[in-house]
């Protein structure tokens, strides 16, 4: 029983975008969740740039923070690219991320 | 004089059933060696001018993670045995890499396939796609990929006929899921038919919920498709027994569509429709269709084609 208390569905996902729209037209966020808009589409953005690895297949670092920047400041339309991360992450927020170390595709330590 | 004849049987029953152990396992150890060995004669040692290079590394289901971390809960998630990974060397061309999965069974070699698959059909071995240098194929109780680290023509060539000749060496062919059988065909988008057997693989293709709702397990089948115009889900799920697919019918119904538990069909909140029934050992679920008559028209055509795959089958068909 108190596994479908806590049990979350796509019902609620769809019940919680609806509520947060209306709340957002209605001005009645809270201040500090007002920093991003709902978007009505999602954003996608790609970045590419063929200097990133080298003839001989080394990865080239300062590229790689190069095309982070612009993807982050593309995703947001902001210039600074400071700005834009903190529109994604909070001083207090803890942050996991995913990498890969599937030989074929593997991550990077670059990145 | 009865105590020490009591002990003599116990000890010598103690040594025979060591004796046993022992005979069992090491006849387990030679049959997968055999196994592995027949496995790597799938692989030749050769093609334009790319040799197998060093020894080949195998990872079983303890040792999956060493190699893929991350992923390799996608073929924990079926009855994947072993990996076997070839790598193939050329000057001055890039490594193609060849990893061969037992999958233990065609169902969940095709299962594995299913996963991930959007492109075309390339018609190598029972079904295969190639995206980006990355080509992949099941057939008989094999999942095949093989792989160049870049996409040169040259390579290209050589993936597509290394990969061709893997299949022609994998000589059993094996069934796909009797449950796709009961898809009906019309609408049916192939490319989105996903077969699995766990809550996680359901929510991965399609969120129903953070609790197994379904009470999914490894026994468990299930299938995944999309149709269209409309865009609509259909869920299938094979129970072992009537009772659990009925525990897990009113599990779903409670937390899913608990406004609609007698007639089963709710409209959710993205104005779309959702349907649910129970057939002896099966629970059908509809997601996402367009409007109320299109969630009970799909249901009624699966349910029709239910009906007659399966006495086809009782009637050994």
């Amino acid at each position: 029983m108190k596994d479908r208390e806590k049990t979350i569905t796509r019902r609620d996902f769809l019940r919680g975008a609806t509520c947060a729209t209306l709340a957002l037209t209605m001005g009645l966020l809270p201040e500090e969740e007002k920093t991003v808009e709902l978007p009505t589409k999602t954003k996608v953005v790609l970045i590419r740039d063929p200097e990133v690895i080298d003839a001989k297949g080394r990865i080239n670092a300062k590229v790689i923070q190069q095309m982070l920047d612009e993807a982050v400041t593309a995703l947001f339309d902001k210039k600074d690219p400071v700005e834009s991360w903190k529109l994604l992450v909070k001083p207090k927020d803890v942050v996991g991320i995913k990498s890969n170390v599937w030989g074929p595709l593997l991550t990077p330590k670059e990145v | 004089m009865k105590h020490q004849f009591l002990s003599r049987y116990v000890v010598t029953s103690v040594f025979v059933i060591t004796i046993c152990i022992a005979t069992i396992s090491v006849c387990s150890t030679i049959k997968e060696s055999e196994k592995s060995m027949h496995m790597r004669e799938f692989v030749p040692n050769e093609i334009y001018g790319w040799r197998a290079q060093g020894e080949v590394e195998i990872y079983d289901r303890k040792t999956i993670f060493d190699y893929i971390d991350g992923a390799g809960e996608i073929y924990l998630s079926y009855g994947f045995r072993k990996v076997m990974v070839f790598r193939f060397i050329k000057a001055s061309d890039p490594t193609i890499l060849v990893e061969l999965f037992d999958m233990g069974s065609p169902e969940d070699a095709f299962g594995v396939f299913s996963h991930a698959r959007e492109g075309e059909e390339q018609g190598i071995g029972q079904g295969s796609e190639y995206r980006g240098g990355l080509l992949c194929f099941w057939k008989g109780n094999f999942f095949v990929c093989v792989f160049s680290e870049r996409e040169t023509p040259a390579a290209k060539k050589a993936v597509f006929d290394l990969a061709e000749k893997i299949a022609e060496k994998i000589e059993v062919t094996g069934a796909k899921p009797k449950l796709l059988d009961y898809l009906p065909a019309e609408g049916l988008l192939n490319q989105s038919v996903r077969y699995f057997h766990l809550h996680a693989s359901l929510n991965y293709h399609y969120f129903v919920a953070s609790q197994n709702i379904l009470k999914l397990n490894p026994q468990t089948e299930a299938v995944l498709a999309r149709y269209q115009p409309g865009g609509g889900f259909l869920l299938c799920v094979r129970y072992q027994n009537s009772r659990q697919a009925k525990e897990a019918f009113d599990s779903f119904l409670g937390a899913y569509i608990p406004e609609e538990k007698e007639s089963g069909i709710a409209q959710t909140e993205n104005e779309k429709w959702v349907a649910a029934k129970l057939e002896p050992v099966f629970v059908m679920v509809i997601f996402d269709a367009p409007t109320k008559a299109y969630a009970q028209a799909l249901m009624e055509a699966f349910e029709d084609k239910l009906s007659e795959s399966t006495s086809e089958e009782g009637r050994g068909l």
